[in-house]
């Protein structure tokens, strides 16, 4: 199960599709004399979260009111829990939902803050002579 | 009043423009311009502009031949799509309207431009 988290809400679904699309920051291309030309750092641009799921009713036909209702979360979401894994996203990219009859497929793109525990934020982390300030135990982080 | 299953009505303000039978929603698609970047020769992701873009909501479906010049008349100022138990807010069609003549009529297909903020309203 993957919970879809948005201030004050939170949506659980069962993905049918639960994937992480990256990209390497490199390119390799030859030149005409034959020199083989590296591009790029190497380092991983920003990655994207795809989560494809149904959203059925159990109590009316159409489903009208959870399609909204999901609509709303997705579009506000703050992170997306899988297990005990959680993956703060800055917003979504891209939604697609797709009437099916009695129920509706969504297809959604996240744009993940990032996918390890240590820069959960954009910004640089506030220090005070080198010390972390924290809110609750959580990095202050600050960004231009 | 409902719209029957399989057609889609199209409202503009309080007054029905027309119905289009063997009518199906296409894909509602929503884009933002959430732009995800990293420095060169950095290592942290940035994020910047998140403002949601329109969303646009595909319709297709078959106005009869009586009909079609009212509906193409009206699609720019459609406010409300008809669906089941449902009215869908809009803001009139955008975009390419493609019209193919078939046997019942003429099948259009639009798409709309949608506020998902919108509630849908229930069929009075």
């Amino acid at each position: 199960m993957i919970t879809i988290e948005a201030p004050g809400t939170t949506l659980t679904v069962r993905a049918a599709i639960d994937r992480v699309d990256r990209t390497l920051e490199r390119t390799a291309e030859t030149t005409p004399a034959g020199v083989l030309v590296v591009l790029g750092d190497g380092g991983w641009a920003p990655a994207s979260l795809g989560l494809s799921f149904r959203v059925a009713s159990t109590t009316g036909a159409d489903a009208a009111a959870e399609r909204n209702a999901a609509l709303a979360i997705v579009t506000k979401a703050t992170a997306v829990h899988v297990g005990d894994r959680v993956t703060y996203v800055a917003g979504v990219q891209t939604v697609t939902v797709r009437h099916r009859g009695v129920w509706w497929e969504f297809n959604v793109t996240f744009a993940p803050r990032a996918l390890t525990a240590g820069n959960q934020g954009t910004g640089e982390f506030l220090t005070i002579a080198g010390v972390p300030v924290t809110l609750d135990g959580i990095p202050v982080s600050w960004e231009l | 009043m409902s719209t029957p299953l399989g057609h889609v009505s199209l409202w503009a303000g309080a007054s029905l423009v027309g119905t289009l039978t063997q009518a199906r929603l296409g894909d509602l698609s929503l884009t933002s311009d959430l732009l995800a970047f990293r420095a060169p020769f950095g290592a942290k992701w940035h994020h910047a502009a998140l403002q949601q873009l329109p969303t646009l909501q595909q319709v297709s479906g078959i106005a009869s031949s009586a009909t079609l010049s009212a509906i193409q008349a009206a699609l720019p100022n459609v406010t409300r799509l008809g669906i089941g138990a449902w009215r869908m807010p809009v803001m009139g069609a955008a975009g390419p309207v493609t019209i193919v003549p078939v046997l019942q009529g003429h099948r259009i297909t639009a798409q709309y431009v949608v506020d998902v903020a919108a509630p849908w309203e229930a069929d009075p």
